[in-house]
């Protein structure tokens, strides 16, 4: 019991950033549980239960990340951000060139020794977000100003993004938005940001046409097809499963485990994830799941209000911006309004890696947190003051 | 404003757009889940749910005795999905040498082993999904097909595909067959299988599948499943036994006399139960059950159909047989055409009796022109065809039968192929000996057997009973009601005519000092009309019953065309007619007694094999058989049959170890069994029976070897 007690009274932060934690958690396992063992049918191979083994370890240790993640303090973060950021972009580069190639896509790196491999867009996600985090508190008093305070954010933003783009463009666009979010509440000049949303777009027109004349360059195709299709309200087989699935849940759903949809849907345990929780827990289920992501952003919006530093409070609430976003942005995918892109849904689909760094940012969150809950500001004494 | 409500306002302008965002989605999701709900589970449904029909297991159809004469059982076809996506490279590269060896053991011995896996390896080259293996494979084929190097990793690893079909067995084969039937999908339907369709084939079921993903598919329970009703059983009057012989000696005659083709027909007397329906027609390589000619072909009966016009004359006038008719020449001419008799008789003039003994046409002839060709003579023919049911259709269930072809002239004016048929000076006198009328022969027999049953018509039939899981649930005999067909006077002269016919008329060679027979035969002309034919063709008939007392069976034979060594229905029917009259009376214990009432030893010129040796058991079966008393003083396994005055005594032969036993009348196999039982080395010259053997019994076995001489 001991050891209990000793974690409890050590669960430092907001409780309730710990209880959506909790049950993102408990909504993975049995979201899971539930699709996932139709990939394994499928596959044969190394037996039933193999991989959702693996996953619940992986939520395990995930948990453990982020126990030990919110012990730090975040100025240690604010510390390693550039040197952080520079070993994540080189990380880019070598995936691009010796990433491990799956589905067609070439976003992993393999870690040689304890043979996991590695999605480095997660890295580097976390990696520009501390880094802007960082920049954005520090340069507060010029903030306003171009050449100084500006041009240095865009460019590590711009070069992640166009380094994720080929081989992941969902994730690019998802950290993008994100960076923009962030440098939209770290008060850059509306005239700036919209520049560099067109910046962003022509990146991406640049980008398609490239793909388009090099062949092999990047997923160009996959998503041209995915995004005419939901132009032309054909939508993929996935699409109307999806749907289908999330008609049969009903109000209360058909039950834990009983998803038939599972078996039409390509990755029931990725990225429609969220219509086998629809289908198996109805309206509700999915309504809880929605309601728990937005609760996040809920209480890191909360940090913000209370940290006495920016940096923190904009790590905590650009890293959550991150998650909720991914989130909103699959369960669009899974109700079909907007086309697949292939993204996860953070913390409750099965991601191998991803879910650690989901869990690291869940971390960095929690650890800002804890820091807030000692020495922030709270309601009673609430004051306008600037930040140093 | 504040640099820092700067920032908070603008976070909060971010959750708002997020949580905005998040009501967009719900939205979606509560439309979906209600205003498009309808649509998307129907739709769900039409992708995943589907009805399937659950067949039903057809019912069995037996032989009288409880033999199986057909029945389903489940056949498979065999292929390999090459390209399941379960089926793990490695495995199959590891497994395809085993697998093609085992291919080539079982199924493919012909083609060479590297043949087969060259074949598989190119088809997994090639994706093929639907990798023959072996169409209609057995249950235990599929089973060891099962233990097969790669397939017995099973499901979707292994890749192995079972389609599953149910097949109709027929285990006696070709055993009335085409009385039997089929009913597939391939060929039109046949048969008791057709006629008892109904019953045979049960209720299919029908149940909601849901499918799993790829090809499969599961039951899914709650939804309204249909379980299929299994089809009833069908248990038929034939007998096996009697259909072997009487398809036995048919195709026997057929083939000798290259005959077209040929049917033999045995009913039950009493009650109409068919008891052999066989029919053999000309195939290309032998004779075979082509069609069921017995309930399906007319024929022109000949003088078979004689029966018929003297009963019509005995109920009409009253005649008796002895009443004299002249026959003049043994010719008469009627019309333009010329009646016949096949031979020429010593005599003008003679009795019924001895008239129809010997088949004359022409008293036929003059007789029916006398009796029913003027006034309102053909009128009172036909009434007494229609009171012998012989203008109607049996009803026997096989389908197809025919209506007679035995039209008056009013009657012949309504078909158009019939019109302007009837002569009113040659119709009558050919119709009276069988000619310008067509019956099956099932119809033929139907009437005689009424005359064997004394005057009462029962419609054959060939289904006894329907039966669920061993219980009748329907007595089909209690359809048949027997009808009276003529007055006892007329059947008493009718069977005298019969019976008169096998003594001293046409049917002669029937004649049997142990059985009676009654019965009539024919010989009749089928191309008289084509004067141009260069071979005059025949077909030959016999029909009747036996005993002629108190008949049990009733039988016709009928033989098309034959072409070789003689074409007179004595010559070629009546033989296969007494083959299956002594397989009757051979396999009945009820016709027997007409044997057993005579002294068995004095009757039957018996041979007993006395002073042989035999293994007890077996002696005491045969003898208990015979109905021969035995005695026996004690008991040993071996015997030597000793006979005295009035019984036979069963000696023990004592046969110890170590001592050379006595083998001296014994068969050579219970010797050597016994010799060799104790060590001993048989060496034997001759063949037979043990005579001598070269130690003498009673001495303690020193050698090894003995010698047997046979004789």
């Amino acid at each position: 019991m001991s050891l209990v007690q000793n974690v409890k009274q050590n669960l430092k932060g907001d409780r309730n950033i710990w209880v959506i934690f909790a049950f993102l958690c408990l909504a993975s396992m049995l979201a899971v549980y539930s699709s996932a063992g139709i990939m394994e049918y499928r596959a044969g191979g190394l037996g039933v239960g193999y991989s959702i083994l693996k996953h619940m370890l992986l939520i395990v240790i995930g948990g453990m990340v982020v126990y030990v993640v919110h012990q730090l303090p975040h100025r240690f973060f604010s510390a390693i951000a550039p040197t952080f950021l520079l070993v994540a972009i080189g990380l880019l580069i070598f995936t691009m060139f010796f990433g491990v190639e799956k589905n067609d896509a070439r976003r992993w790196i393999s870690l040689p020794i304890i043979g996991f491999s590695l999605q480095t867009s997660d890295l580097a996600k976390v990696a520009i977000v501390l880094f802007l985090a960082r920049t954005i508190s520090t340069k507060q008093a010029i903030i306003k100003d171009f050449r100084s305070a500006f041009l240095p954010l865009l460019t590590p933003i711009l070069l992640v993004c166009i380094l994720i783009a080929p081989s992941d463009l969902s994730s690019a666009a998802i950290l993008f938005v994100t960076c923009l979010i962030m440098l939209f509440v770290g008060r850059i000049k509306m005239k700036y940001i919209m520049l560099i949303f067109l910046t962003g777009i022509i990146a991406l027109a640049v980008f398609i046409l490239l793909g388009d004349f090099v062949d092999g360059f990047s997923r160009v195709d996959t998503w041209m097809s995915r995004l005419s299709d939901f132009v032309n309200g054909a939508g993929s087989s996935d699409n109307t499963q999806a749907k289908i699935a999330i008609a049969q849940g009903g109000w209360f759903g058909i039950g834990p485990g009983n998803s038939v949809q599972r078996n039409f849907i390509a990755y029931p345990y990725a990225d429609f994830i969220y219509a086998i929780i629809c289908e198996e827990y109805g309206a509700i289920g999915a309504f809880f799941i929605l309601i728990l992501y937005l609760l996040l952003l809920f209480r890191c919006t909360k940090i913000l209000t209370r940290s006495r530093k920016a940096f923190g409070a904009l790590l905590a609430f650009g890293l959550c911006i991150n998650i909720v976003l991914q989130a909103l942005a699959n369960l669009a995918v899974s109700v079909h309004l907007v086309p697949p892109t292939g993204l996860n849904l953070p913390m409750i689909s099965m991601g191998g890696s991803s879910q650690l760094f989901t869990a690291l940012q869940f971390g960095i969150i929690l650890s800002v947190s804890r820091e807030v809950e000692k020495n922030g500001l709270h309601k009673k004494n609430l004051k306008d003051e600037s930040d140093d | 404003m504040g640099v820092r409500k700067e920032i908070l306002s603008r976070a909060y302008i971010v959750f708002y757009l997020f949580a905005l965002s998040g009501l967009v989605i719900f939205g979606k999701v509560i439309k979906i889940d209600t205003i498009d709900r309808a649509y998307w589970v129907e739709r769900g449904d039409s992708l995943t749910i589907k009805k399937q029909e659950v067949l039903a297991h057809r019912g069995n159809i037996y032989a009288d005795d409880g033999s199986l004469l057909a029945t389903s059982i489940p056949f498979f076809d065999v292929r390999i999905d090459l390209n399941s996506s379960a089926m793990a490279a490695d495995s199959f590269f590891a497994n395809v040498k085993g697998l093609s060896e085992a291919l080539h053991r079982d199924i493919w011995p012909t083609k060479s082993v590297a043949k087969i896996e060259a074949d598989l390896r190119k088809g997994y080259k090639n994706k093929i999904r639907h990798f023959l293996i072996k169409r209609n494979a057995t249950y235990e084929e599929v089973e060891r097909i099962r233990t097969y190097p790669l397939l017995r990793l099973g499901g979707y690893k292994g890749g192995l595909v079972l389609e599953r079909k149910s097949s109709r067995l027929k285990p006696y084969k070709n055993l009335a067959s085409r009385t039997i039937g089929r009913k597939d999908d391939h060929k039109d339907p046949v048969g008791l299988e057709l006629s008892y369709d109904k019953k045979l084939s049960g209720v299919n079921g029908q149940r909601y599948v849901q499918k799993i993903g790829g090809s499969t598919y599961v039951p899914i329970d709650g939804l309204k499943n249909i379980e299929a009703e299994q089809g009833a059983d069908l248990k038929t009057t034939l007998n096996v036994n009697l259909q072997d012989i009487s398809e036995h000696a048919l195709s026997q005659v057929l083939k000798e006399h290259e005959a077209e083709w040929g049917t033999a027909i045995v009913m039950e007397v009493a009650t109409g139960k068919v008891k052999a329906l066989a029919n053999l027609g000309k195939g290309k390589s032998g004779y075979y059950e082509i069609l069921n000619y017995g309930v399906g072909r007319l024929y022109e009966p000949g003088s078979t159909f004689k029966l018929a016009t003297m009963m019509a004359l005995f109920e009409d006038k009253n005649l008796d047989l002895d009443d004299l008719v002249n026959i003049g020449p043994g010719y008469l001419k009627v019309g333009s055409g010329v009646v016949r008799d096949s031979e020429k008789h010593p005599f003008t003039e003679t009795t019924l009796l001895e008239a129809f003994a010997v088949s004359s046409n022409v008293a036929m002839a003059k007789l029916a022109n006398h009796y029913f060709k003027d006034g309102d003579g053909p009128d009172r023919f036909f009434k007494y065809m229609r009171q012998f049911k012989l203008k109607e259709k049996t009803g026997v269930e096989i389908p197809g039968e025919p209506m007679p072809d035995l039209y008056s002239k009013k009657e012949r004016e309504q078909f158009d192929s019939k019109k302007g048929t009837w002569s009113s000076i040659m119709s009558i006198p050919y119709m009276s000996h069988g000619y310008e009328l067509r019956l099956t022969p099932m119809q033929l027999l139907a009437f005689y057997n009424a005359v064997a049953n004394d005057g009462y018509y029962v419609a054959p039939r060939l289904g006894d009973n329907i039966q669920k899981s061993g219980k009748v649930i329907e007595d089909l005999s209690k359809n048949s009601k027997a009808v009276k067909i003529a007055s006892d006077a007329t059947i008493e002269k009718a069977q005298a005519l019969l019976r008169e016919v096998v003594l001293n008329g046409t049917g002669r060679n029937l004649i049997s000092k142990d059985y009676s027979v009654a019965g009539k035969t024919g010989t009749t002309r089928i191309n008289y009309s084509n004067k141009e034919a260069t071979r005059k063709k025949y077909t030959a008939s016999f029909v009747g019953y036996f005993p002629a007392d108190n008949p049990k069976y009733s039988c016709i034979v009928v033989v098309n065309d034959p072409k070789k060594h003689a074409y007179y229905g004595s010559k070629i029917a009546a033989p296969v007619f007494k083959e299956i009259v002594d397989y009757c009376y051979a396999t009945n214990p009820d016709l027997m007694q007409i044997l057993n009432n005579k002294p068995m030893l004095a009757a039957a010129d018996l041979r007993i094999p006395v002073f042989k040796v035999g293994y007890t058991e077996d002696l005491q079966n045969i003898f208990g058989y015979l109905g021969l008393k035995t005695r026996k003083s004690n008991f040993s396994q071996w015997s030597l049959i000793m006979q005295d005055t009035a019984d036979f005594t069963l000696e023990p032969r004592i046969i110890k170890e170590e001592v050379i036993p006595n083998v001296v009348g014994m068969g050579l196999k219970d010797a050597v069994y016994i010799l060799e039982n104790l060590g001993m080395e048989v060496k034997i010259s001759g063949s037979g029976r043990v005579v001598d053997q070269s130690l003498d019994p009673g001495l303690p076995i020193n050698s090894k070897k003995i010698f047997l001489t046979l004789g």
